[in-house]
């Protein structure tokens, strides 16, 4: 079954495009301040005036650019039924959602949680479907593309609205300077002189679907996808790249291209080029690993900023216009090649070696050492997607939880002292540990008791091993300690060691640094524990060869209250 | 100079929440990142600490990791540095 992008929609910065607008000669570039003309110059832009009627009294700014995106989705989208059913899905990729409305000093506001959020979205909209957030880091909105993309060809869904977004906020803003990792100018992916990269803010948006009939555009197929783990780093990206480079090839043998035969196959590269020293270091390595060295290859970052959940869809979109178009945009900024590997980064707008830009691979990595990749191409050029058969069914192995339920309200210990005991119960030492949030150190705990009787690393290659983690508050609880940092603006800025935990996928990925885990790791945001849906989509990873073990479960931490409740999932046939 | 490096050991144990650690647990001239035997394998990020800890607390101002990087080679080097430079 192929699964076509029916619809799309990028909003950023006072601009709007779609792959479906006709009115192409009124595009203007409406400029922000300081952006060099140039620079935008390949994106036809309209200008975008937010919609005057509030869908939701207290609607945020980022839900207006989410309302208005899906907006032009739906208005795209060939539908004759006005009501949606429950085989309608809508998938909301984000790294912060409304961060923008969390302050220091008091509670938290609901629609700080990622969920409340998606359900107002939802709800307005009436959906019955209950919505799926993933806040995977960088790599979110490949991670809901793909993820969409399985839910429609298993069956659960027949169409999928995607929606990604994140806002630019002083909260963004003063955890990657605290970082050193902000361009003093414009980024220049892969370039000798880069230094950093630039932020951005955007919403971008498609409409997966099953039904070729109801495209109005042009008919482009996701075809394949994958997402992988370094398990070396939180922030720094593999030395090797091959965290990247198994994403890569997972995401190949998805579509069934031989390794060897990846530049035969992929027209042009869209890499994450974020423009700072080591990601790009860390892609050309990749890159040139998967034999695609004299593939085009860009970054869309210098056109729109880092775009964080939002840059995986935003930048698919922007792919679709060039697959149109026949031609691998330039990189702007990019003069001399500053990366360890010769890839072909495209200085100039060109045409590829083969001509036409008929398939493309699009990369993206994240905190966390999570990398994504996927594949879209031109109808005809397509390849019927085959089934996998896996011999065995997916059975729990074992299972481990630490609650605040299990100790009665108001009694000691506290989270801090319960976890710093577990931990030394275990007679594991490792330093990292002390160096975790309490939202991590709650899951490295969980995950250490959960693998004590198992050999995963034995049993199982790093790659066919992963993670799928959900809870309620996402990274809020660091996040607040970030904020309130932030909000007292001190002279040395913000303190990097907690910036890095406020993403909930970072747990994640310390969980496969210490057990060397690099399979698929997601992140979900649900309102409530559904571990039914956890299994069901770890299963669906195991049932359709991508991995044979699966840690799932809930791993939630706000304050005093919280709840480490973890599966193992192995294949029976594996279990001798 | 004795006072200095134990001043440092114990701002590092603060900053980097090494709570297991007592000061006279670190060497100080093991090496005090990558994967050294009784060094304290500190990482990027922990650079970044200590460039702030430099910054606060003794007014010295590193642009970045790499300019950073022999002066953090262990807490002796940086307690050397520190003592030259401090304002």
């Amino acid at each position: 079954m192929k699964v076509y992008l029916a619809a799309d929609c990028v909003i950023s910065l006072n601009r709007i495009f779609s792959t479906h607008f006709s009115s192409k000669e009124n595009a203007v570039d409406h400029l922000p301040d300081g952006v060099p003309p140039f620079v935008l110059k390949p994106i036809p832009w309209q200008n975008y005036v937010p919609s005057k009627e509030n869908k939701l009294a207290d609607e945020t700014a980022l839900e207006r650019l989410f309302f208005d995106t899906a907006d032009v989705l739906f208005s795209q989208y060939k539908c004759e039924s006005q009501k949606l059913t429950d085989r309608f899905g809508l998938i909301i990729s984000t790294t912060k959602g409304n961060i923008d409305l969390l302050d220091g000093d008091k509670p938290i506001d609901a629609r700080c949680y990622l969920s409340v959020m998606a359900e107002r979205i939802a709800t307005y909209y009436g959906f019955i479907s209950k919505p799926i957030v993933i806040s995977n880091a960088c790599i979110s909105g490949i991670s809901a593309l793909v993820v969409g993309k399985r839910l429609i060809q298993s069956g659960q869904y027949d169409e999928v609205m995607v929606l990604g977004g994140d806002l630019m906020t002083e909260f963004v803003h003063e955890g990657f300077a605290a970082f050193h990792a902000l361009s003093s100018t414009l980024c220049m992916p892969f370039d000798a002189a880069r230094d950093g990269l630039t932020l951005g803010e955007a919403c971008g948006g498609v409409i997966l679907t099953r039904y070729r009939e109801r495209i109005s555009g042009r008919n482009i197929v996701l075809e394949g996808g994958a997402m992988t783990s370094d398990a070396s780093h939180v922030t720094a990206p593999s030395r090797t790249g091959d965290g990247l480079y198994y994403a890569i090839q997972a995401t190949l043998s998805d579509v069934g291209i031989p390794a060897e035969a990846a530049a035969d196959n992929i027209d042009y590269v869209n890499a994450h080029g974020t423009g700072t020293v080591y990601n790009d270091e860390m892609e050309s390595k990749a890159i040139d690993w998967a034999g695609l060295q004299t593939c085009p290859v860009n970054s869309l970052k210098p056109y729109l900023g880092h775009t964080l959940g939002a840059s995986g869809i935003v930048e698919a979109i922007l792919c679709m216009e060039q697959m149109h178009c026949d031609r691998v945009w330039r990189t702007p900024g990019f003069s001399s090649l500053g990366v360890p590997k010769a890839i072909c980064v495209s200085a100039h707008e060109q045409k590829t070696v083969r001509g036409n830009v008929n398939k493309v691979l699009k990369l993206a990595s994240g905190f966390g050492g999570t990398n994504g990749a996927l594949i879209l191409v031109k109808e005809g050029f397509a390849s019927e997607s085959k089934s996998q058969t896996v011999s065995g069914k997916p059975v729990e192995t074992a299972s481990y939880r630490i609650s605040s339920e299990q100790i009665p309200k108001g009694t000691k210990p506290d989270f801090y002292q319960r976890i710093s005991d577990e931990f030394h119960r275990l007679n594991r030492p490792n330093l990292r540990f002390f160096k975790m949030d309490s939202l991590s150190k709650l899951g490295y705990v969980t995950s250490e008791y959960l693998l004590s009787n198992v050999q995963l690393a034995g049993k199982y290659q790093p790659q066919e091993v992963g993670i799928v983690l959900a809870n309620r508050s996402s990274s809020l609880d660091t996040d607040l300690a970030h904020q309130r940092i932030v909000e007292q603006h001190l002279p040395e800025g913000a303190s990097p060691s907690v910036f890095v935990y406020t993403l909930p996928s970072v747990t994640a990925g310390e969980i496969s640094i210490r057990h060397k885990i690099k399979g698929e790791c997601t992140f979900f945001i649900q309102s409530e524990k559904d571990l039914n849906f956890l299994r069901s989509y770890a299963e669906l990873l195991m049932t359709n060869g991508i991995l044979k073990a699966v840690i799932y479960g809930w791993c939630e931490l706000l304050g005093e209250e919280y709840d480490a409740d973890f599966h193992l999932l192995e294949l029976s046939n594996d279990l001798k | 100079m004795n006072t200095l490096i134990l001043e440092i050991k114990q701002k590092i144990i603060g900053a980097l929440n090494l709570e297991d650690l007592k000061p006279e647990d670190i060497d100080e001239n093991a090496p005090l990142f990558g994967d050294n035997e009784g060094g304290l394998e500190l990482d990027s990020i922990d650079a970044l600490e200590l460039i702030i800890i430099l910054d606060k607390d003794y007014g010295i101002k590193l642009k970045d990791a790499k300019e950073a990087r022999p002066i953090f080679y262990s807490i002796a080097t940086l307690a050397k540095y520190i003592s030259e430079n401090r304002k």
